[in-house]
């Protein structure tokens, strides 16, 4: 116990293994996570432009089945790999399109991860939601 | 070897836990961002119908900053955005003529926040509407 203590503290040894395993020990898992945080908040940027632009289609569509085609497809266009994509549109009233109503567009992603399987960190699903007020002049 | 392992180990938790502080920010500005859109879109409509009647089709389009205002609120109750936003506050709605500028602010959730206390970071967005006509 006291010869592990004393190795412990010893300040003799080789810097390049040291670095090396300091590294691999700690600086590997942070850039990891460091990089999955950074694709969950340009995952959600992507869903919450797309949710807007989709949004401002469907409120100043001609009508709620042509708008709501439109809002889907430009959703898909706008968010990469769109199979991993759900856009749910609702509206504040029944007919959509109707003066000082409100269009909800809200787009889902799955985001996933790239941390080892056994973190049980996969994917992480996003949210962005755009509200826009019909308005007819 | 075990205080230069402790040393950076603090150092990339430091970094981490600064990456997800950025991380936040950025996300809820771009959410301000899409809000205040959206309000400025909803306030645009304000038109002075009293000046549009008596200037008729050849004048620029005015608007009228009480309807803006009571528009640009009238649009955030109904979406309920305070409780998606801390502290989320319409600071000004700015109308000049043709056009709309809305002011806002929220307070970004941090989950590290604890880490840099006393400092409160506030987020605002401002966005511009346009009327045009013909």
């Amino acid at each position: 116990m006291k010869r592990i203590s004393s190795k412990l503290f010893d300040d003799c040894g080789n810097v390049l293994i040291e670095y090396t395993l300091t590294a691999v020990a700690i600086f590997i898992p942070i850039s990891y996570m460091a990089i999955a945080a950074a694709n969950v908040a340009a995952g959600y940027i992507e869903v919450q432009d797309a949710a807007r632009t989709a949004a401002r289609v469907m409120a100043t569509s001609s009508s709620d089945f042509l708008g709501k085609i439109e809002a889907r497809e430009i959703a898909n266009q706008l968010t990469s790999n769109s199979a991993q994509v759900s856009v749910q549109i609702t509206c504040s009233h029944n007919p959509c399109l109707v003066d000082e109503e409100i269009v909800t567009v809200a787009i889902e992603k799955i985001i996933p991860l790239s941390l080892p399987g056994f973190t049980g960190f996969g994917s992480v699903t996003v949210r962005g939601v755009q509200a826009e007020v019909v308005q007819e002049v | 070897m075990l205080v230069f392992g402790i040393g950076l180990g603090i150092i990339a938790l430091l970094v981490l836990t600064t990456a997800v502080n950025i991380a936040t920010l950025w996300v809820t500005k771009s959410k301000l961002n899409s809000v205040a859109d959206s309000v400025a879109i909803a306030a645009s409509h304000s038109i002075d119908v009293e000046n549009f009647y008596s200037s008729g089709f050849n004048q620029k389009i005015v608007l009228n900053e009480s309807l803006a205002k009571a528009r640009a609120q009238n649009f955030l109750e109904r979406l309920s955005i305070q409780t998606e936003l801390k502290s989320f506050k319409l600071l000004d709605v700015d109308v000049e003529q043709d056009s709309v500028t809305v002011f806002i602010s929220a307070d970004p959730q941090l989950p590290f926040g604890y880490l840099i206390p006393g400092v409160n970071p506030q987020i605002q967005s401002s966005a511009k509407a346009l009327i045009k006509t013909g």
